[in-house]
């Protein structure tokens, strides 16, 4: 189980044109409370007493200040179990690092993901500043100062109308930046009255190219150190590995999120189930999960994929990632990227084909 | 698809990967709502 925890709600320094998170009525200048951060983390360590995993998520986490941060790592090790690992990942723009927060996330060992849409230009097309300027100089910087204190981030890059057409260029800025943990994951934003994706969203043609094309140049690099998330869970799956990223595991219910008063809802990039409450941490997370409500909500992960289950590509993607799925009223929902990413998996699965990992 | 009739070689990135799986270092997964970056830190044991 991960724990993601959204500690100071949806507030973000920045205001990206495809954030879904502008479009909720929520207040602002939130933070997670002490009393409910320790629930949190005593919470977690007791339901996961061999390895518990938090993920510390937004809005911008940062904005929850170092202090905060110094109480994540005393209440960790008030609650930590004998021979128990803990881990921590955070997600951040980028924007507001220091060196303070380097060294903090070095000396107490965080996994450190940026979000970076690629080289300036491209970047700078959607991620801003709420007075329109590119976010592009503050987060590099930001890089930069994490690599000087010895932290090599992971990059989530959100793949969207603007920068879908320039897989080379993408490709080429990251590796040439020593950038080589990479998840490319497509912007998914809907009209509120259609329930359609919007203009921002790349078309799914254009990111199965995107995805191919990336593909072939990180096989023509060949560069084992080079790990690309969605690529690599591919390949893993067809060679019959287990499934690494949650986009191609179907278990939603296994990435909680808990906002910052504490409420536990559903994974919050799936739109379409964001009223989904399954409780408060307070109740305990054993009777969170053993409630009627979060049973159902599996069930309804799965039932949003029947029409997969004849699919030849279903052992592989699982019917993809939840928050992908949209429908005009009246039909059932589908996997807006699905068409698109069965030819991903024929291009990759001739590609082990070739080389005679796979039958032919 | 064009057939490997010169016997190339496996690339390094699908012998790793065919390593990775044959060791099920992966049991864990990972989750889209991060990239943690460098793997000195990742955690393989497996989740409770």
């Amino acid at each position: 189980m991960i724990l993601i925890a959204k500690i100071v709600s949806i507030d973000c320094n920045l205001k990206c044109d495809y954030c879904f998170y502008h479009r909720w009525n929520q207040n602002s200048n939130r933070l997670m409370s002490c009393g409910t951060l320790e629930t949190l983390i005593k919470e977690g360590c007791d339901y996961s007493p061999i390895c518990a995993q938090f993920i510390w998520h937004g809005g911008e986490p940062l904005l929850a200040g170092l202090k905060f941060f110094e109480k994540i790592i005393e209440f960790q090790n008030k609650y930590r179990k004998n021979g128990q690992n803990i881990v921590n990942k955070i997600q951040t723009n980028g924007t507001l690092i220091n060196e303070e927060w380097a060294k903090f996330f070095h000396s107490n060992q965080f996994g450190v993901g940026i979000s970076l849409d690629g080289p300036k230009n491209l970047h700078n097309t959607f991620r801003k500043y709420p007075d329109s300027d590119g976010s592009f100089d503050a987060t590099w910087q930001g890089i930069q100062i994490l690599r000087q204190n010895g932290i090599i981030p992971g990059i989530i890059a959100v793949i969207n109308s603007a920068n879908v057409i320039f897989p080379q260029e993408m490709f080429e800025f990251f590796i040439d930046s020593e950038l080589k943990n990479l998840v490319f994951n497509p912007a998914m934003i809907k009209d509120d009255i259609s329930g359609l994706p919007t203009g921002i969203v790349a078309k799914p043609t254009d990111y199965d190219n995107f995805i191919n094309r990336i593909f072939d140049l990180w096989l023509k690099k060949d560069d084992p150190k080079i790990e690309i998330r969605q690529i690599k869970s591919v390949v893993h799956a067809l060679i019959g590995g287990k499934y690494r990223s949650c986009r191609f595991k179907s278990e939603c219910q296994k990435y909680p999120t808990i906002e910052c008063n504490g409420d536990i809802f559903s994974c919050d990039g799936d739109e379409q189930n964001k009223n989904i409450r399954f409780g408060n941490i307070r109740q305990g997370l054993n009777h969170i999960f053993s409630s009627e409500i979060y049973k159902e909500y599996r069930r309804k992960i799965q039932r949003l994929r029947i029409s997969c289950l004849d699919c030849q590509w279903y052992k592989i993607c699982r019917g993809g990632c939840t928050r992908d799925y949209c429908s005009r009223s009246q039909e059932l929902p589908k996997n807006y990227f699905c068409e698109g990413m069965k030819e991903v998996y024929q291009h990759i699965s001739d590609s082990l084909k070739y080389y005679k990992i796979l039958p032919l | 698809m064009e057939e490997n009739t010169e016997n190339e070689i496996i690339p390094e990135v699908f012998l790793q990967a065919l390593k990775e799986v044959k060791n099920h270092r992966q049991e864990d997964g990972w989750s889209d709502h991060t990239d943690w970056g460098d793997k000195s830190y990742d955690v393989w044991s497996q989740s409770v």
